[in-house]
Parts: C-alpha cells; structure tokens; sequence
C-alpha cells in the first residue's frame, strides 16, 4: 500500500508489515513490536478471510525508543509473578505446538549479530524444536534456532539452543497460529 | 531485523546512570552500581547441568554415568563479573581437555552463578567455544545478549570473528544492564529469584572442600564435579529401583525434563513446506508479475520492483517498498507468520484454503474491492509456491 510520496518518489509499504505496524528502523529493516505481533497478523489473516489466528506471549515489550536504542527498552520493570507466568505459558504453547501437534511454533529472541558488532536484532522465526526443565514455580525454556536448520539469519557461532527467559533482554516471546 | 544503536539518543540513560554513580560516594572507583549479586556455591551450578544434558534422575544409574564429570569454566557478563558456568559432560578433568575431544556440535550449558543471574543461559555448541579459546587462550569468557565474547588480559572484548567491540558499546552494554538489575531488585524481583536459588541451594550437598568458589581463583576451572561419586555418592550401584530418586542433589528428583521436535524434516533438517527467511523481495512470483498501480489485472502485469513501480499486490512476498534502493524488506516477523501458514497450508491443516485469495487493499490499511487468487498448486524451481 502506498504510504506517501517522498522527493517525487511513491512510498509503500506491505499490507501485511503495515498491518503488524511494521516499522523502517534506521534504514536497516522492518522491526515489528512483540505486542502488536498477535493482534496485527490477526487483522491481516481475517481482512484475507483465512481462518487461523495466532495467540501467543511474550515476556516484555519494546518501546518505540528501544527500536531506535538498543540499550533502553526498558518499559518498566518485570514482576516475579508476570515472568513466572510468562515461563508456563510458552511452556505450554511449545509443548502443545511442537511437542503434540508436530508444527513449528514462531519464537521471538534478541539476536546480537557477531559478524555486524555494533547492532543488534530481534528476530522472529519458527522454531521445531524445543527443550524445558520445569522448575517448582517457573520453567525454563529453550528453543532451537539453527541457521542451517530453521533458515534464520546468519548467525556464525551463535547459540543453537536459545534461552527463552532472559529478563535482562525482555525480548522472548512464542506464539502460534490455530484455529 | 535489526535495530542500529543510536548513541545520540543515549544521552538521557547517561545522565541518570552518572548521577547514580555520583550519589554513591562509598563506591569503589571499578565495581559497577548494584554489582552485590551473591555467589551460588560451584557444585549447585554444575549441577543445574544434569537436568538438560541427562534428563530425568530416574533414567539415570551411578553405573550408567560412572566416570562422567561435569567439567566447568567461569564466563563473565559484560560488566566483568563471574556470573555464569560454561558445562560440559566428559570424562576428561578438566574443561579444556573436554573442549578439545568434544565433536564440534556438543552442547556446551551455561549456568548460573550469581543470584541475580538466571538458572540458565544459552547452550551453544563446542565449536563456539573453540574458536574463542583458540584465538586466545589466555581470555575470559564472556557472555552477552546470546552470544560469547572474550575479554583479553588487556581488557578488550573481541568477538567470534576476533574483532574488537568499541568501547562505546561496551560500556552502554554495562550501563543497560546495571539499570535494568536496579529496575529488577526495586520491584521485588531479584530478591524472589533469590529465593529460588536459595531452595536449589538447600535441596543440594554442600560443596565439598576444597571446591568452595574463591574470587582469587576466578581464571581457574572450577573442580570438576563426578557424576558417580558426587551426585550419586555412596548410593548403591544396584539401587536402581524405578522412581527411587538416587541423586545427592534433591531438587533434581523434583525437577521434570522435555523435549521435542517437529518430525518430517528434510535430511537438511528443514521442513519442507518452509521457505525459510526470505524477508527481501529478490524473489519472482508469477502472480506480482505488474508493479503497476492498477487492480484490476495484477496476475498479468510486468515484473519489476523500481522505487516508483510498486504496488500493494506484492503484499504476500514482494511486499515492499521503503524508498531505500534495492534494500527492501517486509520483516521477520511477518515472514515468520507467512512461513508457518505456508507449512499449514501445504499440509492442509486448519482449513486454510489451497488456493489463497487474498485482498488488495487500499491506501487506507482498507480492502480495494480488488483480490487476487494465489493458486497453491504449483511450485517454482525452488519449491515456493507459485
């Protein structure tokens, strides 16, 4: 769809992007916020008459300012009780999608970029495979993404099994389309 | 995506961390504002290890490990404090011996070691840990954001490739972390996670001396933790009655391990229907054949993705256009819908129709009036969906 016009130039956008509030971050890429992730591809998906939604989590939002700086997406602190929840719900969302359905589940992780250095990425990706310990209050959770499995991108000696609950980053987040 | 660091827009984080620093007048010029994060003894690190790389205590026998060890180094955080074990399982001694006969791909598990540190981190593959130790043996690990570092003895942090990290960045990194722990322990949270250590802590054998973690001995290896003699001591090696919980480490028997996958991968371990993170618009689909403004026909309009020759049709893979050359993208995160709803489509799950109508929309985020059918029942050379 088309945005604005710019030096004599038309500006567009995908509906898709523009729908999930996809944002032009320093002329580096889309950058879509995990909260508007859920709600942006449902309007999408329904607005094409497609009859799945995705649901999901998340453990923190980014604010706009996060996008821009990497060093403040600080949105307010996290509560025990919120992060406790956060770990059982995308414990059951990757158990029931991968582990019981055998479907890939999206993860959100923050993805510093060794060969780039000085910028950082969150990226969005299906995960097959997944890991948790349960814990007597909080689980755990890993997911795998594996450049050369899940098509992510490149990453060289990066993690193959990502940690999902890392309250330093605030950036993880599962979520899942179904009917 | 990615997000550029802006330092420019720092300056608001700066003044309130150097006013921070500024009131604590007790400080100690090297150690960082709220840097009181308590040690967790070695041995309960090291064994936060068996639950992901043994599973359930009762699969496990003091015979099936004997002579297994968890073999440990100290890995910094960004701010230099001795906050994680990296573990391996091995019968080697030590961990660089156990690096060294590892096949590249074993995991190698983080653990904490501060209580204001997760239980976990990531668990990257030996060869990561090779690479950095090989370039320079005399370096400590660090671990930041999902990835390893090393600081060398002068106090730079270099990365896989070996290159240098501006210490500008390093000391945002440092400045992020130390306001979040303060954001963290003001609303209660660091002191619950304390509690959780605290129970781990309890529920485990105490660390038998000389094993007790000393700050002098840092850029040692830690000792190596026997599997047989020290999580299953003096249990029987015959005790192997089903849901008897063998392990010294009591919490282990209360701790529940999962995995699991998605099966039907092909032998690259990808799923078929997936085709992968393409979030540029490099890709010809047949039915974007017309980056004319014009609905009425757009299956058979002309190929083409100048800046000005755009249009909404490209929506489902060639959805851009930010003026920005040929650096178009739609974003991981719709890539990461369209993928999974390509796996579903292909195996006819949920009702998703084969052939996909979708709508055009207007300039209004609205639809156009104006659809087009994407049919599902070809594919290209490269297996996308026409």
């Amino acid at each position: 769809m088309k945005l604005t016009t710019q030096n004599g130039k038309n500006i567009y956008n995908a509906w898709i992007s523009q729908a999930m509030s996809g944002k032009e971050i320093a002329g580096q890429g889309q950058a879509v916020l995990p909260k508007d992730y859920a709600p942006g591809a449902n309007y999408w998906l329904a607005q094409n008459g497609l009859p799945v939604r995705v649901t999901g989590d998340y453990l923190r939002d980014f604010d706009a300012t996060a996008l821009l700086n990497p060093y403040i997406p600080i949105t307010g602190p996290i509560a025990w009780v919120s992060y406790t929840q956060y770990t059982w719900r995308t414990n059951g969302l990757l158990k029931d999608t991968i582990g019981q359905r055998d479907l890939p589940a999206v993860v959100l992780f923050d993805s510093l970029q060794v060969p780039y250095g000085s910028s950082f990425y969150l990226h969005y990706a299906p995960a097959y495979r997944y890991r948790l310990v349960e814990f007597w209050d909080w689980s755990a959770n890993y997911a795998t993404v594996d450049n050369s499995k899940e098509g992510v991108i490149p990453r060289i000696w990066g993690p193959v099994e990502i940690f999902l609950g890392d309250y330093y980053d605030l950036s993880n987040g599962v979520w899942r389309i179904s009917q | 995506m990615r997000v550029a660091k802006r330092f420019s827009l720092l300056a608001g984080l700066f003044l309130l961390g150097s006013s921070l620093v500024a009131c604590n007048t007790t400080q100690k010029p090297n150690e960082a504002v709220g840097t009181t994060g308590e040690s967790v003894p070695v041995n309960v690190s090291q064994a936060l290890t068996l639950p992901l790389a043994l599973g359930n205590p009762s699969e496990v026998s003091p015979l099936s490990v004997r002579g297994l060890k968890v073999v440990s180094k100290v890995v910094f955080d960004i701010e230099g404090r001795p906050a994680y074990l990296a573990n391996l399982v091995s019968t080697e001694r030590s961990f660089g011996k156990a690096l060294q006969v590892a096949r590249p791909e074993d995991p190698v598990y983080l653990t904490g070691l501060l209580k204001d540190i997760a239980f976990y981190g990531d668990i990257f593959p030996a060869e990561a840990y090779k690479v950095l130790l090989d370039k320079c043996p005399n370096c400590s690990l660090v671990y930041h954001k999902h990835a390893l570092f090393v600081r060398t003895p002068g106090g730079k942090i270099l990365d896989s490739t070996g290159k240098e990290m501006a210490q500008e960045w390093v000391e945002a990194a440092k400045a992020y972390r130390v306001a979040m722990r303060e954001m963290h322990r003001k609303n209660g949270f660091l002191s619950e996670l304390e509690k959780r250590w605290d129970q781990l802590i309890d529920k485990s054998p105490p660390a038998p001396s000389p094993q007790g973690f000393s700050p002098q001995s840092l850029s040692e290896e830690p000792k190596p933790l026997d599997l047989a003699t020290e999580v299953f001591r003096g249990v029987s090696p015959q005790a192997t009655e089903p849901g008897q919980c063998l392990s010294w480490f009591l919490w282990w028997c209360t701790v529940y391990e999962n995995r699991g996958y998605v099966s039907h991968t092909l032998s690259s371990g990808r799923l078929e229907e997936d085709f992968g993170n393409r979030q540029g618009t490099v890709y010809n689909w047949d039915w974007s054949h017309g980056p004319v403004q014009n609905y009425t026909d757009p299956l058979n309009a002309n190929f083409g993705y100048n800046a000005g020759n755009t249009w909404g049709a490209w929506d489902l893979v060639f959805p851009y256009a930010w003026d920005k050359g040929s650096n178009h993208y739609i974003g991981c995160g719709p890539v990461s819908l369209l993928r999974v709803l390509e796996v579903y489509r292909r195996r006819g799950l949920q009702g998703i129709p084969w052939d996909i109508t979708l709508r055009l929309p207007n300039d209004s985020l609205g639809y156009s009036g104006f659809s087009v059918r994407v049919p599902g029942g070809s594919t290209t050379d490269n297996g996308l969906p026409k």
